[in-house]
């Protein structure tokens, strides 16, 4: 156990640090770098202002018409990614972890609260899933790598209630946890969970487009 | 024999069960340490004895240690004292008196390469 611990805690931990930086850096610069080189106007037409009054838009509940008109899933969504980054970044495990590691600290919920995120993110994860396959359109354009995609973020979650309730093979199960959350870091900057680093950048663009030039709403 | 003697005898035997009792303590089962006013965990399993059989562990000093200026004192132990008393004060965080108490278990088995070092190795849920 220790042997296999020490892996993923030590060695893999490194390269899931380096894979999640480096990658979402080197990601986040190619796609600037792309963007100058097919589109000069880019850049030349760019506005931080309408480009921030998109992202704003877009990142409060019901601020737009795409999720009024489909208010189940803006629910679940904002539920889904509010739990998915609270949860693991002031779970007071991995608090006390990154303590003892790095004697650094900040504050954390109470444990009832981060399970109970938790459930919403598997449950939230299931409804994905449902939606995926049962509403006609979005099945027809989901590819294999979409059901992997999800697998991977639910994993780490499904891998965390059970280790935190220790019902079955405590050891198993935490190891894959850690195992879990270092592959979805990982594949972060690679896979579609790019859109953590790209939201503000595409939103960005649209917005600035969308007022500066056609001077039009984009929400 | 006299009264005096009899009470004489009466407060010797007095002394020796004190004496005993006052050696023999409760095993320890589990580390429970009262300065928290909330436990966010079980309290951590630890067979006191077992414990130090397996680990090999004769000097108490080990885990009952005491510092000065930063300097591990040489034949200085600190049985029966609370962890708290060096370790936590009002003014510090609760979180620190839990963080050396990690650093004392976890920070050893992970050195040694023995013992639990996940949550709910020593943490158990029954």
């Amino acid at each position: 156990m220790h042997l296999i611990y020490n892996f993923v805690a030590g060695p893999l931990l490194w390269l899931t640090v380096i894979v999640f930086f480096g990658g979402s850096i080197y990601r986040i610069l190619s796609i600037l770098k792309m963007a100058h080189q097919k589109d000069i106007a880019v850049y030349a037409y760019f506005n931080p202002f309408y480009a921030l009054r998109s992202v704003f838009h877009w990142i409060i509940p019901f601020a737009n018409e795409s999720m009024k008109k489909h208010p189940l899933l803006t629910i679940v969504s904002f539920a889904f990614h509010i739990c998915l980054f609270l949860a693991p970044l002031f779970l007071f495990a991995h608090i006390i972890l990154i303590k003892q590691s790095c004697n650094i600290s900040w504050g954390y919920i109470p444990d009832i609260v981060a399970d109970i995120m938790t459930v919403m993110v598997i449950l939230s994860c299931i409804f994905f899933l449902i939606r995926r396959i049962r509403i006609p359109e979005i099945h027809y354009l989901s590819t294999r790598s979409d059901y992997i995609v999800l697998a991977i973020v639910a994993a780490p979650f499904i891998t965390g209630f059970l280790a935190y309730h220790q019902w079955v093979a405590y050891d198993i199960i935490s190891i894959l946890h850690i195992l879990s959350g270092e592959i979805m870091l990982m594949c972060i900057p690679f896979t579609k969970l790019n859109h953590a680093l790209f939201f503000f950048l595409t939103r960005g663009y649209m917005g600035s487009e969308f007022g500066k030039v056609r001077h039009s709403r984009d929400w | 024999m006299k009264i005096k003697n009899w009470i004489g005898i009466g407060i010797i035997i007095s002394l020796i069960f004190a004496t005993v009792y006052g050696f023999s303590q409760e095993e320890i089962t589990q580390l429970h340490d009262s300065t928290f006013k909330t436990h966010i965990r079980p309290p951590a399993q630890f067979a006191h004895d077992q414990h130090n059989d397996t680990a090999q562990i004769a000097d108490c000093s080990t885990c009952h240690h005491v510092y000065e200026h930063g300097k591990k004192g040489e034949g200085e132990s600190s049985e029966g004292q609370p962890c708290s008393q060096c370790h936590f004060n009002q003014d510090d965080n609760a979180l620190e008196l839990i963080n050396i108490y990690h650093k004392q278990c976890r920070g050893c088995h992970l050195e040694k390469k023995a013992g639990p070092v996940l949550c709910g190795g020593c943490h158990q849920r029954k």
